[in-house]
């Protein structure tokens, strides 16, 4: 009778270690999903946000008429500016899957690869009709923003 | 030496008991701040992407707000609500219909008496899930209230 008594203590003493494994194995792996998920969010988020403050600050705080250019196959954003009497260029483009700034005198041939980069992006695009501005981002992890600025 | 062994076990399973109440009082804790960090992350998104729309229709009125014409095109093509017109957008915050909609900008457009150089709007962003039912004061997701001032408009008057 002691013995069956012993063996019952022993299957439950088991049987609770088995839940509290397997229980906190599934605690483990929720926190570590969702940990992942939550870096990938905020990663893609702060990818998106800081391209699309970057270049609505710079269309903002430009003084002068911004263009857009295109050469060696590189699409950019081109603002000028008055310094000391000589004119700079600064260029904002994507390449190489980086958000890139190149400022440079206007004399000056645009190398794409001289740029600094911003941020990295899975792509950004932008047009110009009538006078709006609109800017495509895609995060590196695919999720896609687009804001319109006002760029007369 | 029997009776020994026996209490050692009930001492050992108590233990045991114990632990795993601790245990299951932390994993409620963990589940529930997990629970709290999703819907944080989820409000964060929801929130910027809600102020993308609202600069952006912000920048689409004040560039409309150059001529009444222009303007009064802009509010045509919204949906009319009784706040004032309605757009919807994508969650990538790109314009499109309302079924395909995550979010609604509820704007009002009004100029300063006295001084129509002044433009005024309020942008309400709401999530769509709630957009039926945000003319019963549901909480938008981000509200902008921006000004813009027009002189060439001084100048005609």
């Amino acid at each position: 009778m002691q013995r069956k008594s012993s063996g019952f203590d022993t299957i439950v003493v088991m049987t609770l270690m088995c839940a509290f494994i397997v229980i906190s194995l599934l605690l483990v792996a929720t926190g570590a999903n969702l940990y992942r998920a939550q870096r990938e969010s905020s990663q893609s988020d702060y990818e998106l946000r800081t391209a699309l403050a970057y270049v609505s600050n710079r269309v903002r705080q430009s003084r002068e008429e911004m263009t857009l250019i295109e050469q060696q196959d590189v699409q950019a954003l081109v603002f000028p500016e008055q310094i000391g009497g000589e004119e700079y260029l600064t260029y904002i483009y994507f390449y190489n899957g980086t958000l890139n700034e190149l400022f440079t005198r206007s004399d000056s041939e645009f190398t794409p690869q001289l740029g600094q980069s911003i941020t990295q992006l899975g792509a950004f695009g932008f047009s110009v009709e009538n006078g709006l501005l609109t800017v495509n981002v895609s995060s590196t992890s695919g999720q896609t923003r687009t804001l319109s600025l006002y760029a007369g | 030496m029997k009776n020994n062994e026996r209490s050692k076990s009930a001492v050992f399973l108590i233990e045991f008991l114990i632990t795993l109440a601790v245990f299951s009082l932390a994993c409620v804790v963990a589940l529930r701040l997990y629970a709290k960090a999703d819907s944080l992350q989820d409000n964060a998104l929801r929130t910027d992407c809600a102020s993308t729309i609202a600069a952006t229709v912000a920048q689409e009125l004040f560039l409309s707000g150059e001529d009444e014409q222009t303007l009064a095109d802009y509010c045509a093509a919204a949906q009319s609500v009784s706040d004032g017109y309605s757009l919807y957008f994508s969650d990538s915050c790109t314009r499109c219909g309302q079924s395909e909609a995550a979010y609604m900008a509820v704007f009002s457009v009004e100029r300063t008496e006295g001084s129509p150089a002044l433009l005024n709007t309020e942008i309400s962003v709401y999530a769509v899930q709630s957009a039926l039912s945000a003319q019963l004061n549901d909480e938008p997701v981000y509200t902008l209230t921006a000004a813009r001032y027009y002189p060439q408009m001084e100048v005609e008057q």
